[in-house]
């Protein structure tokens, strides 16, 4: 825990909570629109909602091989782009060794599931 | 139209597809596809810059211990499976030097390996399961 403080100078921001591709709605009619659905909204680290989304896109890509590019590239595009939109941009979620916890602890649980 | 308590809320309906069955798809482009992903970084980028807090608490963390004790007990070689993974996501996420994810998920195997320890992991959950049903 308090690696985690330290890594993120205790910045906290209100997380989506569940933050996954399924709770991500794509509108498409005429100009493209993404909503999040069902959030669990609470204050914590940005990087949770990062995260989740990595380790719950990484099942996608395990289920369809054959989408490894498109899959590896959409999520670079994501991660790209969230970090040269953050307005701190001195914030960077790679820092988190304990990231790997949380993404290891989230794909159990989708087994658990 | 307000709730039971008064408060006044919106509703929206909202139709489309998940980013999962878009990512599926083969209606759109791969350009299309990549310019949503960029659009949902944005987009929390910014939700995560407007809505920051100064609030202190820590509390969505504390129930973390539980899960992991619920997980030593149905993986026996939990510590072992979880120190596998965590030394690959240290890998990851401590490579900073690299420009872009991308390149760390290529250039470290990063899909390889995680590929090799997700169906040991599968492997071994299903052993566990024959087991479970079969006491």
């Amino acid at each position: 825990m308090a690696k985690f403080k330290d890594s993120n100078n205790g910045q906290l921001v209100l997380c989506h909570g569940d933050f996954k591709p399924e709770n991500i709605i794509v509108q498409n009619t005429g100009q493209p629109r993404v909503c999040f659905i069902d959030n669990d909204a609470f204050h914590g680290l940005p990087g949770l909602d990062l995260f989740k989304m990595v380790s719950r896109t990484v099942p996608i890509l395990l289920k369809h091989p054959e989408l490894k590019d498109r899959i590896v590239e959409c999520l670079n595009s994501f991660l790209t782009s969230y970090l040269s939109h953050r307005k701190d941009n001195h914030f960077n979620p790679f820092n988190f060794r304990l990231a790997s916890v949380f993404i290891a602890l989230d794909l159990l649980s989708i087994l658990d599931s | 139209m307000p709730d039971s308590t008064g408060t006044v809320v919106f509703y929206e309906l909202i139709e489309g597809s998940t980013l999962e069955e878009v990512i599926l798809s083969s209606s759109l482009t791969s350009e299309e596809v990549l310019s949503l992903f960029f659009k949902v970084g944005q987009q929390l980028a910014t939700w995560h810059s407007s809505l920051g807090s100064s609030v202190k608490d820590y509390d969505c963390f504390t129930n973390k211990t539980d899960r992991i004790e619920a997980y030593k007990r149905k993986f026996p070689n939990f510590e072992r499976l979880l120190d596998a993974l965590i030394r690959i996501f240290n890998k990851w996420v401590s490579t900073e030097s690299q420009a872009t994810p991308a390149a760390i998920f290529h250039e470290n195997g990063f899909i390889k390996k995680i590929n090799i320890i997700w169906s040991k992991i599968d492997q071994h959950w299903r052993n566990l399961k024959t087991v479970i049903m079969v006491n």
